[in-house]
């Protein structure tokens, strides 16, 4: 009879940047259950809502994460303007449309150094991050932000891109895309690489959809569904693939990351090359009255965001359902069965983010 | 272009048959969340079939106890013990029940809306 014992995963662990806590059940090496625990960092911003003003909230949402923090901002104003009933100006949507894949571009390769240095090939991370930068430098130049870009407001947006700097953006993407085709070689072909994530922590498609998969991990299972295909900013005059793979393992989860960036750098040229002229942004009058739901696809996955205003400057209800927070569940799944040595990757491979998790 | 979604009040008892539905239809259960209402909760649950997003609206007293649906959706219980941490929502029958102890916090229900009992 195998040996079982209880050790303890995080919630410091140098696979984590951030604290999460996992109770591994193990039989041998093999792990037989996994009990989550998170709330090391919990921040109750979705209480603040109801002491901030409705439009100064922009700038809690946004805080919500360090990763995603445009996108957080982007929908709390979505919801909002869908109770004030508005539609904002076409250059915003195109705005906002490049700065969400921008975001996305260094959100995957963020990921991508993580995962490389969770395997233990620390040039690769290195190189990773290193790209990283050049994303985070021209958001610092557009927005004067790396982090926190405070560039959405309910109505539009703040600021302005010139033509003169999305062009030359789009030369740096180019060059971008230049330097992720070497990478990717490595990550998808080296055997090294291969090894450790080929049919490792499989999350079949019916598992995605019972267990509430989103983004990469639930289109690596095979499931063709992506937020940006409802149309939100200017993603319904953009044509792009929903990328997916029917690997459903730890490979696929890294493959469609790495395409997707590959798509988002398309995406930013095809925005730039049909951004309109135009006002940035509509006024609001009033204070909201009434309910929404917004929803849109951040790097994790899809996030759901929930207004509920009562005709005061302060709203009742602000819910943010982060991608991280429904993928808890099939992470754990994809624990079952696994090596204890494969427990950090597979963590990894949700591309879990503690932060916006705990929100 | 802005997606269309439904919105649907319910009563406790439809919440199970609901649920089953839309297991039964593929759908996946994308959030639940709890809002303060005047003398208890409103309790918002989003059911996505591909993209058809539905949200059903149960409005629930304060000690109204409310059966999980993590027997049909195991996802379910890490929001239903959000939900009975956080506010303090009576639910029971919680298939990973954490005791109000998924999140580290020392303070009792925190996001209850108490002034509006006149607590």
């Amino acid at each position: 009879m195998a040996n079982r014992s209880v050790v303890p995963f995080g919630p410091q662990h140098p696979v984590l940047p951030e604290p999460i806590h996992l109770d591994l059940v193990l039989e041998d090496e093999k792990v037989v259950e996994a009990v989550p625990k998170i709330g090391y960092v919990h921040r109750g911003l979705e209480k603040l809502v109801q002491k901030r003003d409705f439009n100064d909230f922009v700038y809690i949402a946004e805080r919500t994460c360090g990763i995603c923090s445009f996108m957080h901002g982007m929908g709390y104003v979505e919801a909002m303007e869908r109770i004030f009933n508005v539609d904002i100006p076409g250059r915003a949507k195109y705005l906002r449309t490049i700065w969400c894949e921008m975001s996305r571009i260094h959100s995957h390769l963020l990921w991508l150094g993580l995962l490389a240095d969770g395997f233990g090939f620390e040039a690769l991370f290195y190189q990773c991050w290193r790209m990283r930068e050049q994303v985070l430098d021209m958001f610092e130049e557009a927005t004067g932000g790396r982090v926190i870009f405070s560039v959405n407001k309910i109505g539009g947006v703040l600021k302005d891109m010139p033509a003169e700097m999305l062009d030359k953006f789009v030369k740096n993407f180019n060059y971008l895309e230049l330097q992720l085709k070497d990478i990717t070689e490595v990550f998808l072909k080296d055997y090294t690489v291969e090894s450790r994530l080929r049919g490792v922590g499989i999350l079949s498609k019916e598992d995605a959809i019972t267990l509430g998969a989103a983004g990469p991990m639930m289109r690596a299972s095979g499931i063709k569904i992506d937020t940006r295909s409802l149309g939100y900013a200017a993603y319904e005059d953009i044509d792009f693939e929903i990328i997916t793979s029917n690997e459903c393992d730890s490979y696929a989860r890294c493959e469609v990351r790495i395409k997707e960036i590959f798509q988002s750098i398309d995406i930013i040229r095809q925005a730039v090359s049909k951004i309109p002229d135009g006002e940035l942004s509509v006024a609001i009058k009033g204070n909201p009255n009434g309910e929404a739901f917004a929803r849109m696809e951040q790097p994790r996955g899809e996030a759901i965001y929930y207004c509920r205003a009562n005709g005061t400057k302060f709203l009742e209800r602000m819910r943010i359902r982060t991608p991280t927070f429904t993928n808890l569940t099939p992470m754990l799944h994809t624990l079952k069965g696994a090596e204890l040595a494969d427990v950090p990757l597979l963590i990894l491979t949700i591309d879990p983010c503690i932060s916006c998790t705990e929100r | 272009m802005r997606e269309d979604y439904v919105l649907v009040d319910l009563t406790p008892d439809m919440l199970p048959m609901k649920a089953v539905k839309a297991k039964n239809n593929n759908a996946r259960l994308v959030q639940i969340c709890a809002v303060n209402t005047a003398d208890g909760y409103d309790l918002l649950y989003s059911f996505a079939e591909g993209y058809h997003f539905v949200n059903y609206k149960i409005n629930v007293k304060r000690n109204d106890k409310i059966v999980s649906i993590s027997d049909i959706y195991p996802s379910a219980s890490l929001y239903e013990n959000e939900m009975r941490e956080l506010f303090g929502v009576n639910i029971e029958f919680i298939k990973l029940n954490y005791n109000d102890k998924l999140y580290t916090i020392d303070e009792v229900t925190p996001f209850r809306d108490n002034k509006k009992e006149g607590e």
